[in-house]
């Protein structure tokens, strides 16, 4: 495997879609290869940032006027 | 919320009755404007957004066939609600992606690899700072268009590849063709800020 293949994998090595073999091979690699090593790690990092922005804003109770605006809406359209 | 209150509350709905959808709202509205804030970062865009999903949904609501939970369809049309006023609101960008993916030589090796900067030892550490997730935001908000959606939808709001694909009308090879290239582009995006952060979080 290339670090080009190896690259081309990474989303689905990450998101546990790469079949066995191609894991193996995969695993192989970024144990000899410095450069992958350290490529693989920020691309881990950069999703996990992006999956910790999903964990912003924490869910609060909808403003009264929210409320009632909307259950005046379905209303007026009925 | 439990399946079989679920289904009673989807039966009050589907029947016209305010006080379900008033349950409704209690129960799913927080998590759903939640949703609308992460994806507009404006709270009057976000409530508007809420506003005219809830209004589809309710309206709308024969067409919840029961084969995904609730919250899951709401869920959906609050995206897709999301998504295309983040679409009108800002100019389109559909600049290519390409220079912001990896390059390679002949023999397969990365461009620019031998030499590259480690990044700081702990991204939770970093990732605490609301400036370092305002700069995430941003770079994300820099990706063309159609990479920037997809990452929308498969990591900030966990969609699975066939919902994702749903909501953006492709099949799901094109879902997962482009998060791994939204993916790599946003590395490349953040790697002069993150990378810094380490002389940083040293010094």
């Amino acid at each position: 495997m290339t670090c080009r293949q190896l690259i081309a994998f990474l989303s689905d090595y990450y998101d546990g879609t790469l079949p066995v073999a191609d894991r193996a091979a995969f695993d192989q690699h970024v144990g000899g290869c410095l450069e992958c090593r350290q490529y693989v790690e920020q691309f881990k990092q950069t999703v996990k940032m992006v999956n910790q922005l999903g964990r912003s804003c924490e869910p609060t109770p909808l403003p009264g006027h929210l409320v009632e605006a909307i259950l005046k809406a379905v209303e007026d359209k009925k | 919320m439990p399946t079989a209150v679920q289904a009673l509350l989807t039966q009050q709905i589907k029947s016209g009755s305010p006080r379900a959808y008033e349950s409704l709202l209690k129960e799913y509205g927080p998590r759903l404007l939640a949703t609308a804030r992460r994806i507009s970062r404006n709270e009057d865009d976000a409530q508007d957004i809420l506003q005219d999903a809830m209004v589809l949904c309710l309206r709308n609501v024969g067409d919840f066939k029961g084969d995904s939970s609730l919250y899951t369809w709401l869920h959906r049309v609050v995206v897709t609600t999301a998504l295309m006023r983040l679409r009108k609101s800002k100019r389109r960008n559909e600049t290519a992606i390409e220079p912001l993916l990896p390059a390679y030589f002949d023999d397969g090796h990365r461009v620019g690899a031998r030499g590259g900067r480690q990044w700081a030892d702990s991204i939770d550490a970093v990732y605490q700072r609301l400036e370092v997730r305002e700069l995430v935001r941003a770079c994300i908000d820099k990706l063309p268009d159609t990479y920037r959606d997809v990452i929308i939808l498969r990591d900030i709001e966990e969609m699975d590849t066939t919902s994702a694909a749903g909501v953006l009308g492709v099949n799901d090879g094109a879902v997962k063709t482009r998060l791994h290239r939204a993916r790599q582009a946003l590395r490349t995006l953040l790697e002069p800020y993150v990378a810094s952060e380490r002389k940083r979080s040293r010094s």
